[in-house]
C-alpha cells in the first residue's frame, strides 16, 4: 500500500533536479543569446536614430536652397560648398550606414 | 552546491546592475531545475533544452521584476512554464510534441536507490495522469512552487489547484497500487 508521504518522497526523488549535472555549454549558449539580443537592441536603436536624422536632413535640404553657398578659403584655394551638397552627402552617408546596420541586424537575428 | 536564497538575490541584484557573470552563475544554479521541469512537460529533451534557453534569456530581460519575495527557482520555473505555454500555443497543430521521446527518461532516472516505489513505475504512472494534473504535480515538485504561486501561474483558483493536486496524487496512488504493481 502506498501512502501519500511515501508518494511525495518518491516524487521528490524522481523529479528532483539535483540528479542532473550542470551543462556548461548550456550556460554559454544562454549568455551568447543574451549578448546577441543586446546587440540587436543597440543596432535597432542606432538604426532608428539614423533614420530620424536622415528624415530631418531631408527637411533641411528643402530649406537649404534658400541659403547662399558656403565659401571656404584655404591657402590660395577657394571652395564653394552649397548647403544642399553638404546635406546630400550626409544623407548618403546615413543611408549607407543604415544599410550596414540592417545587414548586421540580420546577422544577429538568426 | 545548494543554491541559497540570499545568494540568489545578491546575484540577481548584480545582474540587474549589468554583471553578466552573475547571471551565468544563476543559470548554473537553476539550469537543472528548469530543464527537469521542461523535460517533464515536453517529454522531448532537445525541445526542453531549447525552451530552457529561451526561458533564461526571457528571465534576464525580466529580472528587474523579481522582487526576492519567493525563491529564484520558483520564479525562473514560472518564466519557463509560461514560455512552454507560449510554445504549445504556437505549435498546437504539431502532434509530434505530445509524442513521447524515448530518450527523455534516461537523464532523470539516475537514482536507483528508491526503496518502496519503483521510479520507472512512478514515471509511467505520472505519464498516465491527465495533462493538467501532471503539470500541477510537476510545478509543485520540480519548481517547488507554493500552491498560491501555482494558482497565479496557471490562473486557476487556489482551491482548484489544491484539489487537483490532491486528486492527482490519489490517481497516482491508485495507478501504483493497481494490479500490475502488487
Amino acid at each position: 500500500m502506498t501512502d501519500f508521504n511515501e508518494l511525495d518522497d518518491a516524487l521528490r526523488l524522481l523529479l528532483r533536479p539535483e540528479n542532473r549535472a550542470v551543462d556548461e555549454k548550456f550556460v554559454l549558449n544562454v549568455l551568447s543569446r543574451i549578448r546577441r539580443q543586446r546587440h540587436r537592441q543597440s543596432i535597432t536603436i542606432s538604426c532608428l536614430c539614423l533614420l530620424m536624422l536622415t528624415l530631418l536632413s531631408q527637411q533641411a535640404l528643402k530649406l537649404a536652397s534658400a541659403y547662399a553657398p558656403l565659401s571656404v578659403q584655404w591657402q590660395n584655394l577657394s571652395f564653394s560648398l552649397s548647403p544642399g551638397l553638404v546635406i546630400n552627402t550626409f544623407i548618403a552617408l546615413a543611408v549607407g550606414t543604415l544599410a550596414v546596420l540592417i545587414q548586421r541586424l540580420f546577422q544577429y537575428t538568426d | 552546491m545548494p543554491a541559497s536564497h540570499d545568494d540568489d538575490i545578491e546575484l540577481a541584484v548584480l545582474t540587474v546592475a549589468g554583471d553578466l557573470n552573475a547571471y551565468a552563475e544563476l543559470v548554473r544554479r537553476h539550469q537543472p531545475a528548469v530543464l527537469a521541469l521542461l523535460v517533464q512537460l515536453t517529454h522531448h529533451r532537445p525541445l526542453a533544452d531549447d525552451i530552457a534557453q529561451d526561458s533564461f534569456v526571457r528571465g534576464f530581460t525580466k529580472l528587474h521584476q523579481y522582487t526576492g519575495a519567493g525563491s529564484f527557482r520558483s520564479w525562473i520555473c514560472g518564466v519557463a512554464y509560461r514560455e512552454w505555454l507560449m510554445h504549445r500555443r504556437r505549435n498546437q497543430h504539431d502532434h509530434k510534441l505530445s509524442a513521447f521521446n524515448e530518450d527523455f527518461h534516461s537523464p532523470v532516472i539516475a537514482d536507483t536507490t528508491m526503496p518502496m516505489i519503483n521510479q520507472i513505475d512512478l514515471q509511467n504512472a505520472l505519464d498516465c495522469l491527465q495533462p493538467e494534473e501532471r503539470e500541477l504535480l510537476i510545478l509543485s515538485f520540480v519548481a517547488e512552487c507554493s500552491h498560491a504561486d501555482i494558482a497565479s501561474m496557471t490562473k486557476l483558483p487556489l482551491g482548484t489547484v489544491k484539489s487537483q493536486i490532491r486528486r492527482a496524487k490519489e490517481n497516482l496512488k491508485n495507478l501504483l497500487n493497481g494490479p500490475h504493481n502488487d
